[in-house]
């Protein structure tokens, strides 16, 4: 998949790079992410990946135009059940920070999911401190969805985590007014 | 409004107080960026000394409602 700075597709092991796994070991990077519990290794990571059958759960690597640089992913695991799915986003290479792209991968793959998937819910979250993601949240029409209270530990002070949602209608209605 | 929501935007866009527009949103403000949001969450802490909760955070949207967060400020320290 294509948008317009970007390409979109599910990873593969040769994806599994030291420049991967050296964001998942960066303070600045993985700090809202679970992976900063446990340093992280080249064998973590293709594990990670190939722990993702692309047919319910995914993890698209996003990257960046004209080279297409590896620059993060996103996973999204789907519950056919409830026809819902969680999606996470990681953007790795920091000069990419503050560029948009999560605001224009995220819209290419809800597209994505909304027509080709059986997904009429996709929830996301962050924690109360990662800013940047709230702003990404609401600026793309997210409506809230929750909060935990005092849920996670960031730099040792607990702190909620925000949940947001995604409904297919809403979500079409603001791509075909 | 009072000027201290515009005096806060152009503080963290680099511009005149003038410059902002009366209806600067999230949605709308072209310079308000997600790096522009984090440096404007930064100062509001400072200048209410504590840490926002959740919901001032995502209470943040436009001029509005920025201006409601500094009035409370100004409330809290007369009562």
């Amino acid at each position: 998949m294509r948008s317009e700075n970007l390409l979109l597709r599910p990873l593969t092991e040769q994806d599994a790079t030291e420049r991967y796994v050296g964001w998942l070991n960066d303070a600045e990077v993985n700090r809202f992410l679970e992976v900063r519990w446990h340093h992280q290794s080249l064998a973590d990571v293709r594990s990670y990946v190939a722990g993702h059958d692309n047919v319910g759960q995914f993890v698209f690597g996003v990257f960046a135009e004209p080279d297409e640089l590896h620059v993060g992913n996103f996973s999204i695991k789907v519950d056919e059940n409830h026809r819902s799915a969680v999606m996470v986003v990681m953007v790795g290479d920091r000069d990419y920070w503050g560029q948009g792209i999560v605001l224009e991968a995220r819209a290419r793959l809800l597209d994505f999911i909304f027509s080709r998937l059986p997904v009429d819910k996709v929830s996301g979250g962050c924690y109360q401190t990662n800013v940047h993601a709230i702003f990404n949240y609401k600026r793309q029409g997210w409506e809230l969805d929750g909060i935990r209270r005092a849920d996670r530990l960031d730099q040792g002070r607990r702190v909620d985590v925000i949940n947001f949602a995604m409904f297919r209608e809403a979500w079409l209605d603001r791509n075909d007014p | 409004m009072t000027l201290d929501a515009k005096n806060f935007l152009a503080q963290v866009f680099d511009v005149e107080p003038f410059e902002v527009p009366d209806d600067a949103s999230l949605d709308t403000y072209q310079r308000w960026d997600s790096l522009g949001h984090m440096q404007l969450v930064m100062l509001l802490e400072t200048h209410l000394g504590r840490p926002l909760e959740s919901e001032e955070i995502l209470s943040i949207i436009d001029l509005e409602s920025l201006d409601q967060l500094l009035t409370m400020k100004t409330g809290s320290s007369h009562s």
